[in-house]
């Protein structure tokens, strides 16, 4: 052990970090004795456990209850063609150690509901949503707000991206006061017709995850008070302002919601509703 | 007065498929309704559907400002966005007809145990001779494709709902 409290392998392996005056040997140390849990080990899940990882979190935990399909592999980068049919979050769990033998993996091969979501947040320092639906993505910024444990969400659709940081307590916005429900099902529309470039994904996921470091450090400009929307086709990127919305159900001074809820799944397809649906889809 | 009048991904449509257009107004009532979609952001009270926001330039969601009543200024951008979530579901509606050897068989709840998915029955004619099922498979697009494989292994007929059908 050196000065820094780092092996002589850690001191190597993070030189590029301890240079930063921002993180040094310090800032270093605090990561590895932090914790960060990703929900979706998809899209922007995949970026963000692999720097993550690389970085050095020494606790991450992965949440996703699906298995690797061929699919994914367009923009899941986490996975590989031989982990076709794997569970994702232990194809994502063999990554990671490959990368960084310095990271304690935690697994979840479940889908986050009202019942076990939680057990599972619980103790982490940060949270990265990822999910691939909006149910998840409330419940997932309920419980990180009741927890009070920050929160980066993210989506992607097409070539464009979104990401917010929810940091819980007064006078910040939620993901509710931007949404406050999830939208009505007929304006949700076709996952089908609905795909995204892998590319704007892994710029999304790795924005997840430089957030969820600079959280983790204590350093920087967070986006709690933004919504960054990430135009690929214009290479624009604009940060517009967010601010506590007074009738937002979860944080609003008339909050109506006091413990986790679930919505129902709901995807509809342009098969049966119309060609020119607005709103909102899949993609990651 | 020229406003720009931006779109998120999910909002393309609103536009007419564009991305960007040029629109007159002093405010963003008057930007909406010139972009003749007023009815699909606005609900019948002339409120703007919860689930879209619109800021003006980088400025916060006009919800907090004055609504659409907020003023807008010659060279401002306004941007129209919804929440995005992500994900690769998807629902499909199909006819199943079962012929009579398939009849008795319970094949959609082979389905359902075998795969990942969601299987809801919309509508359903079934006698000792034939079955017809309007069946709605949701799931990962992988997953719901095996589900339609092997309904048509098993020798039922399958064929996409036409629009309009079920709802």
């Amino acid at each position: 052990m050196s000065d820094l409290g780092l092996t002589e392998e850690q001191i190597q392996r993070y030189s590029r970090h301890i240079l930063l005056a921002e993180v040094g040997g310090e800032g270093q140390q605090e990561l590895l004795a932090s914790s960060a849990l990703v929900v979706g080990a998809g899209g922007l899940g995949s970026p963000a456990l692999l720097y993550l990882a690389a970085a050095g979190v020494g606790r991450l935990g992965v949440a996703d209850g699906g298995i690797v399909e061929l699919s994914n592999l367009q923009r899941q980068i986490i996975h590989g063609t031989s982990d076709v049919g794997r569970n994702k979050v232990l194809s994502a769990e063999a990554a990671i150690t490959e990368i960084n033998p310095d990271c304690q993996v935690e697994v979840f091969h479940e889908r986050l509901i009202t019942k076990n979501i939680s057990q599972v947040i619980r103790g982490y320092d940060v949270v990265l949503d990822g999910s691939d639906n909006f149910p998840t993505r409330f419940l997932v910024n309920d419980c990180c707000w009741f927890e009070k444990i920050p929160l980066v969400s993210a989506a992607v659709l097409r070539f464009e991206g979104q990401l917010m940081t929810v940091l819980p307590g007064e006078g910040n916005p939620c993901y509710r006061c931007f949404i406050p429900e999830p939208p009505p099902p007929g304006l949700v529309p076709s996952c089908q017709e609905a795909g995204v470039l892998g590319a704007v994904v892994g710029v999304i996921g790795t924005l997840q995850a430089v957030e969820a470091l600079k959280i983790l450090l204590g350093i920087g400009t967070i986006m709690s008070h933004h919504l960054v929307v990430y135009d690929a086709i214009q290479c624009q990127f604009a940060r517009l302002k967010r601010a506590p919305d007074p009738a937002c159900p979860l944080c609003g001074a008339t909050r109506t919601i006091t413990e986790l809820v679930e919505y129902d799944f709901t995807c509809t397809t342009d098969m049966e509703r119309g060609e020119n649906g607005e709103g909102i889809t899949s993609g990651a | 007065m020229s406003i720009t009048v931006r779109a998120g991904a999910a909002l393309k449509s609103l536009l007419g498929g564009s991305q960007e257009v040029q629109i007159d107004g002093t405010t963003i009532g008057e930007v909406v309704e010139r972009l003749t979609i007023r009815e699909r952001l606005c609900d019948d009270t002339g409120k703007l559907r919860r689930h879209f926001n619109i800021h003006v330039n980088d400025g916060e969601d006009i919800r907090l400002l004055q609504g659409l009543d907020t003023p807008v200024r010659d060279g401002d951008t306004v941007t129209i966005l919804s929440a995005i979530a992500g994900g690769a579901d998807v629902a499909r509606k199909l006819w199943l007809t079962f012929s009579q050897e398939l009849v008795d068989k319970p094949l959609i709840w082979e389905v359902a145990q075998k795969f990942q998915v969601v299987t809801n029955i919309r509508q359903a004619s079934v006698s000792k001779d034939v079955g017809i099922v309007g069946l709605e498979l949701s799931g990962e697009e992988d997953e719901v494709r095996r589900a339609i494989d092997f309904f048509l292994q098993a020798g039922v007929s399958v064929e996409p709902v036409e629009r309009d059908v079920m709802e």
